[in-house]
């Protein structure tokens, strides 16, 4: 029948299910019509969810005329430096939002740990055992999370919401609002840039890691049960329960894998800024929800794919470096990004 | 705003209250109506029958304005109809009551029944206490009995039907038109609704009734008008045409039933894979029963007389407070869905879309659902696996997709039954458990999923059905247990006893009998 | 019954702990106290704690205690509740930060009607002080305080220059760039402070100008942005250190740390550390523990009369380069006595004679 390798799809899975709305419209009335129009296409691309490429591509031609600097090495590489702490936290969203959660905590999460391994690092302890300790702390942290998500009493917006004031008290009271300012071994990682030539390019240091998590999350959401898990209960989730899926144990393992991955993003970011204080991420709660959503996640669960989430940020990485090449402030950034995720949503919508 | 009944008796006034002329109506790439002629009468039941896909809902959503026809024209009450929005039907005075239909929950019944035409003093401040009497007036009128003021989101299904009919009521319709209306029902609820329907009709309304329960239609109907394939192939009065050849028109095709009570293993040898013994819960009391290896018990009776509690029993959704029950002779007390299915129950419920399918999810990504592990190759997940599976099932129920990899939700709802079907044979339960699960079907599929129900049996499944479809139960179950207000009031072969019989019993008119 | 007994330990448990809030918040005040200075800090940062602790240390040597009024979140109705608190809990005074323009209006009047004088550091609006019991307001003088390191840019650098600025809008931001501009020698104008301008009589160009919300991070993606734009840049002025140190540290990542001169002001210690260390050359410092003593001195005179209400005072300043770093007052002398009681012996801040609006 179908095939395994195509392009882009819709639906869920990144390209495991074929969910054109036109399918439905057409089974609805006549059953046999169905056979009959869609054998000449048997692989719908959906063309709605590319729309972040188109987007960026006219971005791309458009601030390149205004400024000859734009389409340099330099300022390529510092998108894909600014995207990429970014990045991961957005793919950890992704697959939270897939499952019908999200995570608000993230900002000050990513906060907490980086400041655990400032701190154990200011007094000297190894390299080591200080980043083991910081991405154990925010997996704690997504436990904790995934624990209280997952008694169902309260939505997760609430719960994360609550942990992420409760993570801002804890950072500036461990730090007492001053930043650590050397973080030693996690700067010389990822403070630089990576070899030169083949197989790193010298792109930035942050890239790699980045680069690894996305594609474990496609790797996740396509072939462990665990991310079937998470579709299955963020599509339905009394269906899931149904089907013998342990939901309540599913969510805290997503809860506490979103907490690993937010521990990586700590040490990546600290280590790029070379600071751990409580500003270090803030807004990134938001940021990752909105790449997600713009890589076409949707907010109530059961879509969603790793390749598209990151379309999401390399246009969020875009918008930001564009609109101030193209000689706007800084808050026409925030304008833009706004129009964006609306139009993100709108899009969705249309493509249910 | 007293409630009018345009009553005149049917030999005065012109008959024809609605007339559809070489209606026709197209989606891309599909003719949904071609051509149809037809007419509803005043103080007449004109049922519409058809099997999914025919057409039915396209001509009612016509018919109610939701969208135009792109040929041909409709006549309602002598003037033609020129705007189509669903307020200019209802200005008109055609209504319908959906299978669900459209309240708002959380406004009283008062409110919903009187949407945007409250009274109020001088058009500025409603009148909530004169509302409120009206509604209660209009209700009496019914006999129906239910409080004006409470929210709608606490009624029942079938209260809120019946207050979507006064909402029709209240704005004066001439035409109703109910969409499936008993499937929601059970036996007591739906005689109800006749009797109210047939008031209506004494008064003169005219009511298009579609459905797929023809021992309805043929009960109360005075046409019938079978479409199939989006064109009009017969309206005849009922008296000319018996069950069979309205089938047969709305198939094309003669349609072979599911024999009766003849599986191949004689069950009463077989031995018990579910044993009741004694079970209490809050609803049932001392509820005792055998389904044997091999054997389809229906469990029949009003909605809350129990059946739905025994399933939630079987599936780990309650605790049985008193009793026990046995699988396979060993105690079996899960403590959840995953538990069951390990144990080798598996239950369908009722509501495919809602409870038993992840709707954006493909056909395979549904079936291997229940059990990942048997598709995972070393900690990880083999699609080409996935894909067998599914496969497999969807040649062996006859699954119409395409592929595989549709999205659930894009399948017809019979088809959807059937990848419900499909999960529960891939769970290789022992014991299935189903909930309604031909509500809402048509009569093709209908066969279909008796015919697959029995084939489970003979593999010598043990399958327990419960449904408040007793017609529908007896034409495929063994045995019937029967039940009433939480008791087991009659456990007998399907064979020897009849639709009137096993009615009085869950209903309650005639004494408890023997098994 | 499970679910009950947990409620009950919940509820118990939190109204212990409200309790135990209330008794640990209430404020000794020791026989011997002048009374309770109340002292508002406008956020987490950890200059705000230094304004406080300098206040702390010279209120211990003129009998006063302080109690601390946080405002973790930067919220304007956090405020107004801290000055309501303070005057509920019967301070003789309120001093600190105020976290903007409207803010410190409805911060004034409040003391106002209640008349407790009232010291802030860093008024957003000098029409204020003509009101009833506010004793003055401290801060820098916003635009002579960047013109040094204007000035130091102008005689050490050729080409082109950036800055990166703090929050705009509240007034300070742009206040430094244009004092900083000044210092430059940049024709046009100055006052709205945007590129590109010509410098120093024409060897210098400033060419860009983007914000760093105060924070390092922000300052990071500020500077890879306009390092991507303006490869040749020749000199950097970031309006505090916090960013600074993002700024260099990008500059180190694109291998541009020895080509861009970076300067800036504050004094923190990560800023002196930077100046000794070579890549931060140059830094206009100002101590907010001195600032804090200050305040208290201040406070003390007034409400012993000794001087009027109303007055603008500018807060101490020194330029630093790598040469007479010694030289900065540092932010943490509140922990050394001897510099306690020296700043103290110093003779009072003279107000200045017209503040300008």
């Amino acid at each position: 029948m179908s095939t395994e390798s195509e392009g882009v799809k819709s639906g869920a899975s990144d390209g495991l299910v074929d969910s054109s709305a036109t399918e439905q419209v057409l089974s609805d009335v006549v059953p046999g019509a169905r056979r009959g129009f869609a054998a000449g296409r048997s692989k719908n691309v959906d063309i709605y969810s590319l729309w972040p490429i188109a987007v960026m591509v006219l971005i791309i031609i458009a601030t390149s005329f205004k400024s000859s600097r734009f389409l340099s090495v330099y300022n390529f590489e510092n998108i894909l430096s600014q995207a990429s702490p970014l990045g991961i936290v957005t793919m950890g969203q992704c697959i939270l939002l897939i499952s019908g959660g999200l995570d608000l905590s993230v900002g000050y999460n990513i906060a907490f740990s980086s400041i655990i391994t400032g701190l154990l690092l200011e007094h000297n302890a190894s390299l080591w055992l200080a980043v083991l300790a910081g991405i154990a702390a925010a997996t704690l942290v997504g436990f904790v999370n995934g624990v209280l998500a997952a008694q169902g009493r309260a939505h997760p917006f609430i719960i994360t919401l609550g942990m992420s004031i409760f993570l801002f008290g804890l950072d500036t009271q461990l730090t007492g609002g001053a930043p650590v300012n050397n973080m030693k071994g996690l700067y010389s990682a990822f403070g630089g840039y990576l070899p030169s030539g083949l197989p790193f390019f010298g792109l930035p240091a942050v890239v790699l890691p980045f680069l690894v998590v996305v594609l474990f999350t496609y790797a996740f959401l396509r072939w462990a049960p665990l991310g079937r898990r998470a579709y299955a209960i963020g599509g339905n989730e009394q269906a899931a329960y149904l089907s013998g899926i342990p939901v309540k144990l599913s969510k805290i393992y997503l809860y506490t894998l979103m907490g690993l991955m937010v521990g990586i993003t700590g040490m990546v970011l600290s280590g790029q800024i070379n600071e751990a204080s409580f500003n270090l991420a803030q807004n990134f709660e938001l940021q990752s929800i909105a790449c997600a959503v713009i890589g076409g996640t949707a907010l109530f669960g059961g879509r969603g794919g790793a390749f598209r989430s990151l379309q999401g940020v390399a246009l969020w990485g875009l918008v930001q470096n564009s609109i101030l090449f193209l000689g706007f402030t800084s808050n026409y950034q925030q304008m833009a990004l706004g129009v964006i995720i609306i139009l993100a949503v709108m899009v969705t919508r249309v493509q249910r | 705003m007293a409630v009018v009944v345009t009553g005149s008796p049917l030999s005065a006034s012109p008959p024809g209250l609605l007339h559809a002329e070489h209606v026709s109506k197209h989606f891309p790439g599909v003719q949904a109506l071609r051509d149809i002629d037809f007419t509803v009468d005043r103080g007449e039941v004109h049922a519409l029958v058809g099997q999914n896909g025919a057409g039915k809902s396209t001509l009612v959503k016509c018919i109610s304005g939701v969208h135009p026809p792109d040929g041909g024209r409709i006549t309602f009450d002598g003037r033609e109809v020129t705007t189509y929005s669903p307020k200019h039907a209802y200005d008109l005075g055609i209504a319908v009551v959906h299978q669900r239909p459209q309240l708002l929950p959380w406004l009283s019944v008062t409110e919903n029944v009187m949407l945007g035409q409250l009274p109020a003093h001088r058009g500025l401040v409603i009148d909530r206490r004169k509302a409120n009497e009206l509604t209660r007036d209009l209700l009496a009128r019914l006999r129906l009995d239910i409080d004006p003021k409470m929210p709608v989101a606490y009624l029942s299904a079938p209260e809120r039907q019946q207050v979507a009919i006064a909402k029709a009521l209240y704005r004066q319709a001439k035409l109703l038109i109910l969409d499936e209306p008993t499937a929601a029902l059970d036996a007591q609820r739906s005689e109800h609704l006749f009797s109210l329907v047939e008031g209506l009709v004494r008064e003169g309304m005219g009511v298009l009734y579609v459905s797929h329960h023809l021992e309805e239609i043929f009960r109360f109907a005075n046409r019938v008008t079978v479409l199939r394939d989006g064109q009009l192939v017969a309206t005849q009065p009922i008296s000319e045409l018996s069950q069979e050849q309205v089938v047969t028109l709305m198939a094309g095709h003669r349609i072979t039933q599911a024999s009766i009570g003849e599986s191949a293993a004689t069950t009463a040898e077989a031995s018990p894979a579910l044993e009741f013994s004694h079970i209490g819960t809050g609803v049932l009391h001392d509820v005792d029963f055998v389904v044997r290896q091999g054997e389809v018990v229906g469990v029949a009776g009003l909605i809350g007389a129990g059946g739905h509690d025994i399933a939630k029993l079987l599936f780990g959704l309650d605790r049985p407070t008193a009793g026990r029950v046995a699988l396979r002779g060993k105690t079996y007390d899960p403590r959840g869905p995953k538990q069951a299915i390990r144990r080798g129950v598996f239950m369908i419920p009722e509501d495919p879309t809602r409870d038993g399918l992840v709707p954006v999810l493909s056909v395979a990504q549904n079936v291997t659902l229940v059990s990942l592990k048997a598709i995972t190759r070393r900690g990880v997940l083999s699609l080409r696996r996935e894909r067998e599976v599914a496969n497999h099932f969807v040649g062996e129920l006859s699954i119409t997709t395409s592929s595989v990899r549709t999205a659930v939700r894009n399948l017809s709802g019979g088809n959807q039954q059937k990848v419900l079907l499909a999960k529960a044979l891939n769970s290789k339960a022992e014991v299935l458990v189903l909930e309604e699960p031909t509500q809402g079907v048509d009569v093709h599929a209908k066969a279909e999923i008796h015919r697959i129900v029995r084939d489970l049996a003979g593999r010598g499944k043990a399958v327990m059905v419960v449904s408040t479809d007793i017609r529908d139960l007896l034409q495929f179950v063994d045995r019937i247990v029967a039940l009433r207000a939480g008791r087991v009031v009659t456990d007998v072969p399907a064979r020897t006893t009849s639709y009137a019989q096993i009615l009085d019993l869950t209903v309650g008119s005639v004494a408890v009998q023997g098994s | 019954m499970k679910s009950r007994l947990v409620r009950t330990v919940v509820a118990s448990g939190t109204i212990i702990a409200m309790v135990a809030l209330a008794l640990t918040s209430a404020t000794p005040v020791s026989a011997s106290s002048k009374g309770t200075i109340g002292f508002l800090l406008s956020g987490p940062d950890l200059y705000y704690q230094y304004g406080l602790k300098g206040a702390e240390a010279a209120a211990a040597k003129l009998g006063y205690t302080v109690k601390a009024y946080p405002n973790p979140n930067i919220s304007p109705s956090v405020e107004l509740a801290n000055v309501k608190n303070a005057i509920a809990q019967g301070v003789v005074a309120i001093d600190g930060y105020s976290v903007g323009l409207s803010t410190e209006d409805a911060t004034i009047a409040a003391a106002s009607r209640a008349n407790i004088p009232i010291f802030l550091m860093y008024g957003y609006s000098h029409k204020y002080l003509n009101q009833k019991d506010v004793v003055g307001f401290e801060q820098v003088n916003l635009s002579p305080y960047s013109y040094p390191v204007g000035a130091y840019l102008k005689a050490h650098v050729k080409g082109q220059i950036a800055v990166i600025t703090g929050q705009l809008g509240r007034g300070d931001a742009e206040g430094y760039r244009t004092g900083f501009l000044e210092g430059l020698g940049c024709k046009g104008n100055v006052t709205t402070g945007l590129p590109a301008l010509k410098c120093a009589n024409g060897s210098i160009t400033y060419v860009d100008t983007e914000t760093g919300h105060w924070l390092r991070p922000d300052a990071y993606t500020a500077m890879q942005d306009i390092i991507a734009k303006y490869p040749n840049l020749a000199g950097v002025f970031v309006e505090n250190e916090d960013m600074a140190v993002g700024a260099h540290t990008a500059l180190v990542a694109a291998h541009k740390d020895k080509q861009v001169v970076e300067v800036s002001q504050n004094g923190a210690p990560y800023g002196l550390a930077g100046v000794a260390a070579g890549w931060l050359k140059a830094s206009d410092t100002c101590s907010p523990a001195l600032e804090g003593i200050n305040s208290v001195r201040l406070i003390d005179a007034y409400i012993n009369h000794k001087i009027s209400g109303g007055k603008l005072y500018y807060s101490y300043s020194v330029f630093v380069t790598k040469a007479n770093i010694n030289k900065a007052v540092g932010w943490t002398i509140f922990s050394d006595p001897a510099a306690v009681a020296k700043y103290m012996a110093q003779p009072l801040l003279t107000p200045v004679a017209k503040p300008p609006m």
